[in-house]
């Protein structure tokens, strides 16, 4: 009996050990475990100052709308432009159903050392003519550890590769009630467009009625 | 092998371990290939070098490879991977925790009964393959230290060493543990 107690006992060790560290099998990597660690929706949006392409400081939670928010950097080799042209489809569907009375998409990026308002001005132009209800922006006044933090916070992993100077980064979109909450996360690696149109436009629509 | 020979090896093995010990922030960590398909094949290599001809007996050979086995499951995790890449002294701690897992194997393996030896390296061969197609298939990049390209040939590597455990799973079942038998 004890002889297969032990094995029995060593692998419900291994067994909760794994658990742990996954957070009960639910989080694998660090862009998971990183937006698992910054809480169960809804919760609050950390306060971010930002400029926007036109140089006017805001911040979400000044908004009286829902907020679609992305995160990415112009130098980005290839997945911040992937996503930002899949949001731009959203946008166009979106903008033909006339939801943007309640939405604008704000699109901020990492990159505090080389993007400026000038460039997020020129890359914005590579989408929709009218851009309208999106805005694009750069933090305003923080320093990289600073604004590590706030994104820890929101639940966004970000690391720079020492070789590359490559940023890789989580890409889910964050859905911003008024009230300033997180109220839903995308993940456009696995959500379609469709998905995400059909949850804005319930979300939305239910600030209408 | 003879004591003389046994000796040597380990020598080799414990030089082997330090010297890549010195380097391996640069070496190891430049890229996901190196950092998951060669150094934790090389630290458990390593583990089974030093620990092979130990006499330790022990009563729960089982429990140790269940040990063994989660330790390596949790160093394929990608969230472990990443951090081992980015934080200096998990990596370390890494390092040791591998080359413990090769000492376990090569001292708890000969000791279990061949049920145990044919479920632990066909789970360890099942697991290396399992992880290396999701790797390979994937186009989400998994850990943020490294590229989606370098991930996918981590993936094809890790392929390449479940083939080999398979091998060395057969060369288990029908030569070693017949041989041991007739001794």
């Amino acid at each position: 009996m004890k002889k297969a107690l032990i094995p029995i006992a060593t692998f419900i060790i291994c067994l909760v050990g794994m658990s742990l560290l996954t957070h009960g099998f639910l989080t694998f990597t660090i862009f998971s475990r990183t937006l698992y660690n910054a809480g169960t929706l809804p919760r609050e949006m950390p306060h971010i100052n930002l400029i926007d392409q036109d140089s006017t400081p805001f911040a979400v939670s000044e908004k009286d709308k829902y907020v679609l928010l992305n995160f990415m950097y112009i130098n980005c080799p290839n997945a911040c432009h992937i996503v930002n042209y899949k949001i731009n489809e959203i946008y166009d569907d979106l903008k033909e159903n006339n939801t943007f009375k309640n939405l604008e998409i704000v699109t901020i990026t990492f990159d505090l050392k080389n993007d400026n308002i000038s460039k997020i001005k020129n890359y914005r132009q590579n989408f929709s003519p009218d851009m309208t209800g999106w805005t694009f922006a750069i933090p305003n006044g923080y320093t990289r550890q600073e604004f590590h933090k706030i994104l820890k916070e929101t639940g966004v992993w970000a690391h720079t590769v020492s070789d590359t100077k490559i940023i890789n980064h989580s890409l889910y979109l964050f859905l911003i009630s008024p009230q300033n909450q997180i109220v839903h996360i995308y993940d456009p690696a696995r959500d379609s467009n469709n998905q995400i149109i059909n949850s804005l436009k319930h979300f939305t629509h239910d600030r209408q009625t | 092998m003879t004591g003389k020979l046994r000796n040597i090896a380990k020598i080799t093995a414990v030089v082997i371990f330090l010297t890549q010990l010195l380097f391996f922030k640069s070496l190891f960590v430049s890229t996901m290939p190196l950092h998951v398909a060669v150094h934790i094949p090389l630290l458990v290599f390593l583990g089974l070098i030093l620990g092979t001809g130990t006499r330790i007996n022990t009563k729960y050979p089982l429990a140790i490879l269940i040990f063994t086995m989660a330790s390596l499951m949790a160093y394929m995790l990608p969230y472990l991977t990443d951090l081992s890449a980015i934080i200096l002294s998990v990596n370390i701690i890494r390092q040791f925790h591998l080359l413990l897992c090769g000492i376990l194997i090569a001292i708890a393996l000969p000791q279990a009964i061949i049920e145990v030896q044919i479920a632990f390296l066909g789970m360890l061969t099942s697991t290396t393959a399992a992880t290396g197609i999701a790797m390979q298939k994937f186009n989400i990049l998994l850990c943020s230290a490294f590229s989606i390209p370098q991930q996918q040939k981590t993936g094809t590597w890790l392929l390449y060493i479940s083939g080999i455990l398979f091998i060395i799973t057969l060369l288990n079942i029908f030569w070693v543990h017949p041989r041991r038998q007739s001794e």
